[in-house]
């Protein structure tokens, strides 16, 4: 049930912000459209909020969005976005020391 | 400068490896008409555009084709997994992985090393524009002959996207170029270089 809802919100996040760059690039060759500009905000604002979901049940995708009060920090062991399919990666089992 | 997201533009969730896919696929990681070669070229090129809006969409599909490069990267990642010696030998993917294993690096399928060589960065906006468009036309040729030959329908999906984008592209830098000429005189677009001369040296 966990990962329906995990692959939902980022179904969601692909989606709106897959708008969002699209729109980006429409925006730099006509920066008047109107009809572009209410669609790209439109759909950002899609994105933080699907984002700001996925960021507080599953950690961030950005660093920027890192929740305090964890007290932990989970940027690090986020998975990386090329695994899927056959490619996994694992945790380390113990951090780095310098001592 | 740059932000990073933890997530792929577009998903890539392949199930079967399949090396000898991944040994042509690596074209679009670190061929000439790759999307490494894309992203230096538009990177490099806006910094002497002297058109804002030109050098901006300069930056932001340069940055978009880092985030192609990621999903190349993905794709060959994934292909590229659980391989026996066997597979790899019968497959023609010994000779990358004697040199890189299963690691990444920006070649062409038949060798050629990443090379700043297969892109130009001019400093002339018409120029520079010109080898936009068709660097876009060369990727979505490499996608194309890359889709004839790919069987599997979870690989052909996030090529199928890298594709369509080209085509996005293409269209974007012919708006672009239409936005430097009408910066230029009509009656001779060469009449000077917008990022070096200050006044018409040439006639």
């Amino acid at each position: 049930m966990n990962d329906n809802r995990q692959d939902q919100l980022m179904k969601q996040i692909n989606e709106a912000n897959f708008s969002v760059n699209d729109l980006t690039l429409y925006l730099d060759t006509h920066p008047e459209d109107q009809d572009a500009l209410k669609l790209f905000h439109q759909t950002l604002k899609q994105k933080k909020e699907a984002a700001q979901e996925y960021e507080k049940l599953y950690g961030p995708l950005e660093v920027c969005m890192t929740s305090e009060g964890t007290g932990k920090w989970t940027w690090g062991s986020m998975p990386a976005p090329w695994e899927g399919g056959t490619c996994q990666c694992g945790t380390m089992k113990s951090g780095s020391n310098t001592l | 400068m740059w932000n990073y997201e933890k997530r792929l533009q577009y998903p890539v969730k392949i199930s079967k490896p399949n090396p000898r896919m991944a040994q042509v696929i690596i074209s679009q990681f670190g061929g000439p008409d790759g999307e490494l070669a894309a992203s230096m070229r538009y990177l490099s090129q806006r910094y002497s555009m002297p058109y804002r809006e030109v050098s901006g969409l300069l930056t932001d599909i340069g940055t978009e084709e880092l985030a192609h490069l990621e999903i190349v990267g993905a794709i060959i990642c994934q292909l590229t997994k659980n391989l026996t010696p066997e597979e790899i030998t019968a497959s023609g993917f010994d000779k990358y992985y004697v040199d890189h294993t299963t690691a990444l690096w920006p070649q062409a399928a038949g060798g050629i090393p990443f090379n700043a060589c297969e892109f130009q960065s001019k400093g002339d906006a018409i120029t520079d524009l010109t080898e936009d468009l068709a660097a876009e036309q060369k990727a979505r040729t490499t996608y194309d002959n890359i889709l004839r030959l790919v069987k599997d329908p979870e690989i052909s999906d996030p090529i199928r996207f890298l594709r369509a984008r080209e085509v996005v592209h293409f269209q974007r830098f012919g708006e672009g170029l239409r936005m430097v000429q009408e910066q230029l005189d009509s009656r001779n677009f060469y009449a000077f270089n917008p990022e070096f001369d200050k006044v018409k040296q040439l006639q």
